[in-house]
């Protein structure tokens, strides 16, 4: 029974500090979007613009709901909530601490601890596809259904080098388990042994949550959106905090994989954790202001191409030095 | 006993989420749907695998049926339009005949083994063949002539596709 208790107040606490982090992540982002574009970025709601995520919430809520014709009605409902709900399962085997002692129980700061957490997240990662893909279908538009088509594309060329990138991590800590990975970390971070590897999961990861440079599936210039063109209201909304939850998920992942997890002298577990996936976090919204987008067969071209061959290289050298 | 109520529960919940979804796969007109169904289906057996203890399967179950080939399935069914296909009226040919007579005796067959044969096994073993491990050790020890003949057959295939498609590439001249 205290168990069960446990793991219910662990569950709300993670996701409401995570669901806090994805609302004010949106805000981070049009911020330092706003200075990289040499301008403010929202400041009008509350001082230095704080309560704007919370602005943007009640504005969602609150627009109409619209459903189009010829759409395909059960499976456009179902397609955001696909996106937000994968993305939300990604973190509950990430571990984000140590264990602490709390009235005399010893509790593990991590949801769940799974034999076969890296595959745990990819299955769920692999299933959050869908989302995309479905919504894209489902609205009966053209611009929709081409970026489906692209995102479906992009998704399965990048999904092969991601798991592939991940490999060399797992031999070296010879489990499946994020933490025991965490754990053989405690004297030099994976990244160290690792490093093109890291490199390459950061691009995949980049290509499977659809950011710029590999926006393709809602390249606004050329698709008017793409996949949510025709989402309106809360739909949309959980469409964005889906993907936003997502950069966060992909994020955790890279720290727990190749940058030690919690581990760290000084601060306390948790604070390691927050700020190792917050360097990350900040990473992926400044290459957001940096790079342009790719042209469509470029990030093909360059998924099946460079990346595969390169990751394959990866494992087998890794594979190599192990043996010696 | 609460922990064995509540697997039974889970398991009746999925199986009968399987059945109907299987069904609800065959019954659809609409490709997408059945697809759909068909992932669902897929999702539930994942859910078998972890009652049964071999939590690796079933993540597999997921990453490859699931995500990957499902995916591969619904990106081919985007590309082709459908519209005609759906608006046709139900006919019997000879091949949909022959289709279900061959299904009916394939289900009878498996009815059968089933009956004759008791499925009933020890459970120690089991539950390690659902170990990341224990499949790794299996595949690259005592199955691995038909791992290794399962992979040739894959990458002929693979190059029998890319073949397929680049028929222009190849034989420029005589096209």
């Amino acid at each position: 029974m205290a168990l069960l208790i446990e793991s219910i107040v662990k569950v709300i606490v993670v996701f409401g500090i995570f669901m806090g982090c994805v609302a004010y992540l949106t805000l981070l982002e049009r911020k330092v979007l706003g200075r990289v574009q040499v301008r403010y970025g929202p400041n009008r709601v509350g001082p230095f613009g704080l309560w704007q995520p919370i602005a943007d919430g009640i504005k969602a809520f609150f627009k109409e709901d619209l459903i189009p014709a010829n759409a395909d009605k059960p499976v456009f409902i179902i397609a955001p909530m696909i996106t937000v709900a994968s993305a939300l399962c990604l973190i509950a085997v990430i571990p984000f601490g140590d264990k602490i002692t709390l009235f005399g129980r010893t509790i593990y700061l991590r949801i769940t601890d799974l034999d076969v957490g890296i595959l745990y997240l990819f299955a769920f990662a692999s299933l959050g596809e869908y989302g995309v893909v479905l919504g894209g279908w489902a609205s009966g538009n053209k611009y929709g259904v081409i970026g489906a088509l692209r995102a479906a594309a992009q998704m399965i060329s990048y999904e092969l080098a991601l798991s592939l990138s991940v490999i060399g991590v797992i031999m070296i800590s010879g489990s499946l388990s994020l933490s025991v990975i965490v754990e053989k970390q405690a004297h030099l971070w994976n990244i160290v042994y690792q490093p093109f590897a890291f490199v390459f999961y950061m691009v995949c990861a980049l290509a499977e949550i659809n950011r710029t440079p590999f926006d393709m599936p809602e390249a606004e210039a050329e698709l008017a959106c793409g996949y949510n063109i025709e989402y309106s209201s809360m739909k949309f909304a959980l469409f964005f905090m889906g993907e936003y939850a997502h950069l966060v998920a992909v994020c955790a992942v890279a720290t727990t994989l190749f940058l030690g997890g919690w581990q760290g002298p000084f601060l306390p577990g948790v604070l390691w954790f927050f700020i190792k996936t917050f360097i990350l976090v900040f990473f992926c919204i400044w290459e957001r202001g940096t790079f342009p987008r790719l042209r469509y067969d470029q990030i093909m071209h360059f998924g099946w191409k460079i990346l595969l061959p390169l990751t394959l290289a990866n494992v087998l050298v890794t594979a190599i030095v192990m043996a010696l | 006993m609460a922990v064995l109520i509540a697997k039974w529960v889970i398991f009746v919940v999925t199986s009968l989420l399987a059945i109907v979804s299987s069904l609800m796969m065959i019954t659809r007109r609409n490709t997408i749907h059945s697809a759909l169904f068909m992932v669902l289906a897929f999702v539930a057996s994942a859910i078998l695998y972890l009652l049964l203890g071999c939590q690796f399967l079933a993540m597999i179950q997921i990453i490859v049926y699931a995500g990957a080939v499902m995916m591969l399935v619904i990106f081919v069914i985007m590309m082709i339009d459908l519209s005609r296909e759906e608006k046709l009226k139900m006919k019997i040919t000879k091949t949909k005949v022959a289709g279900v007579i061959i299904s009916i005796l394939f289900m009878l067959f498996l009815i059968l083994v089933m009956a004759f044969n008791s499925v009933k096994g020890k459970m120690g073993t089991l539950a390690s063949i659902g170990d990341a491990k224990t499949i790794g050790t299996l595949l690259f020890s005592r199955f691995l002539l038909p791992f290794e003949v399962a992979s040739v057959l894959l990458l002929a295939a693979m190059v029998g596709a890319v073949m397929l498609s680049k028929k222009k590439a190849f034989g420029g001249e005589d096209q």
